[in-house]
């Protein structure tokens, strides 16, 4: 695992039960599956944009642009979900929600996330069956 | 919420459970200022709705149905088009100008993308209405250019108004088809907002890529109208054009705006869902903030049980532990817990640190 920043201690006691019964992997999941539909839909918009702002004919239509707004807003409530379940600090969901919109970053935010929380996973799992 | 196994750490936790602690937390002043900002956001939000939604109106705040007006009224020459240009029809009289007739190609009747072409012709109107404002001479259901209008000259110095004569399904047969229309012209249809430019590039002589007025000024002769016109009812110059391009079609008349107004509606919509999402984020932290009092407070409880041993920071166990479980426990009898009573469960014996009492976990596993 390279994630750049250094491993967190592994959550012990009361805080390592309560993680392990928030169903991390789950929201995870649904998490990521929202990320990167957000992403892929963000770079379609701005893509779609500088194409109109250079060229002139927009490729394909405001329907691009009305869909990102909803699957933002289910975005964020995965996001709200996540953030609860694993007690992070108002910090880490100001920079996940803001993630959403800026074009490019919520790849690389949904990747360090996963990563991390894979760790989180890792470190609690090994725990429980006394490795 | 996850049903909490009873206390048993020997120490109170100073938070109050239940219902009245997650009041007691929302009341705290920090809570409180969170709630200021979060209604601050809602309202905020709440009236990007609202303008969201006013914008997606402007196009509908004339009458819907006002009646036929002279085009002058509505719109000057060059100039962009405002929620009364397209808000009903308008009467146009000038006279068929002497300008090259455009295909509009790769389109649908309804303009969206598929094979055939919009036929483009353009009418010269005087920026005056010569006939005055009277509308018992408007009507819009007359496809009869009565000949009795007194109608401008041409070259008076009037301005170019594109004119969808209809759609062809085949833009190479209507290429050779008899020239543009020629005299008086008397029509009454919708105006749409003109297209996007696509530029001239690539395409021969006599045909664009939209019904831009930005384009037809390179090919037309004076100045153009920020808009053109789709006739209500088929003009005599519209039964011409089928009887000479075979499968020709009149063109529907243009939605008002309608694309745009969909994306502002939906866009208000979300930003008051924002502002909702705002309101109950605020619950979201006070319920947030409050469990993680209660869990502090057991976190504590435990940490003050295992006051006596190094903390285990790493998650590994220390080794100490592991091989002398006694040892540690010895430090301990000084320390207060009257209700503990598996001694031999107060600190991790094994690799387990997160399991503090494994008869408490099983109960766990069972409660499922």
């Amino acid at each position: 695992m390279s994630t750049g920043r250094p491993t967190p201690p592994a959550p012990t006691g009361a805080r390592a039960r309560r993680l392990r019964e928030a169903s991390l992997g789950p929201a995870l999941t649904r998490y990521r599956v929202m990320a990167i539909v957000t992403g892929v839909f963000l770079l379609v918009v701005t893509v779609q944009l500088v194409v109109r702002e250079v060229f002139g004919p927009e490729i394909l239509g405001s329907w691009v642009a009305i869909a990102h707004g909803w699957i933002y807003i289910v975005y964020l409530v995965t996001v709200v979900d996540m953030w609860s379940r694993l007690r992070w600090g108002p910090a880490r969901l100001a920079g996940l929600v803001l993630a959403g919109v800026v074009p490019f970053v919520s790849f690389v935010v949904e990747h360090r996330v996963t990563q991390e929380v894979r760790a989180l996973l890792r470190q609690l799992a090994q725990q429980r069956d006394g490795a | 919420m996850p049903s909490r196994a009873p206390y048993r750490g020997g120490v109170r936790p100073t938070e109050t459970r239940g219902p009245a602690g997650v009041v007691r937390t929302a009341l705290r002043p920090r809570m409180l200022a969170l709630l200021a900002l979060a209604l601050g956001l809602a309202v905020v939000f709440a009236e990007l709705g609202s303008w969201q939604l006013g914008r997606a109106r402007t196009g509908q705040q004339a009458p819907p149905e006002r009646a036929v007006v002279p085009l002058q009224q509505v719109l000057a020459p060059q100039e962009a088009l405002s929620a009364e240009s397209v808000a009903g029809p308008v009467a146009v009289r000038g006279t068929w100008a002497d300008v090259p007739q455009q295909l509009v190609v790769g389109r649908a009747a309804d303009g969206s993308p598929g094979d055939g072409a919009w036929v483009l012709a353009a009418v010269e109107v005087p920026d005056a209405d010569p006939a005055g404002l009277d509308p018992a001479d408007l009507d819009p259901a007359a496809g009869d250019p009565a000949a009795g209008h007194p109608v401008a000259a041409p070259g008076d110095g009037g301005a170019l108004l594109p004119v969808v004569l209809g759609w062809v399904p085949d833009a190479d047969a209507a290429a050779g088809a008899p020239p543009a229309p020629t005299g008086a012209a008397d029509l009454v249809g919708e105006l749409a907002v003109s297209e996007d430019p696509r530029g001239l590039v690539g395409l021969p002589a006599g045909r664009l890529a939209a019904a831009s007025s930005a384009d037809l000024l390179n090919v037309w002769d004076g100045r153009v109208y920020a808009g053109y016109l789709v006739p209500d009812a088929p003009s005599q110059e519209a039964l011409a054009l089928s009887s000479r391009a075979p499968g020709a079609r009149a063109v529907p008349p243009p939605e008002r705006e309608s694309g745009t107004n969909l994306q502002n509606v939906s866009y208000a919509f979300q930003w008051w869902v924002f502002a909702a999402f705002a309101v109950l984020m605020w619950l979201r932290v006070v319920h947030d903030v409050h469990r993680r009092a209660l869990e502090r407070a057991e976190d504590e409880a435990e940490e003050r049980a295992a006051a006596q041993e190094p903390r285990a920071t790493g998650g590994a166990a220390d080794p100490e532990r592991s091989d002398d479980p006694g040892g540690p426990a010895d430090d301990r009898p000084a320390h207060d817990h009257p209700a503990h009573d598996h001694p031999a469960h107060d600190r991790p014996a094994d690799d387990r640190p997160a399991d503090r009492d494994p008869a408490d976990r099983r109960a766990q596993e069972a409660s499922r």
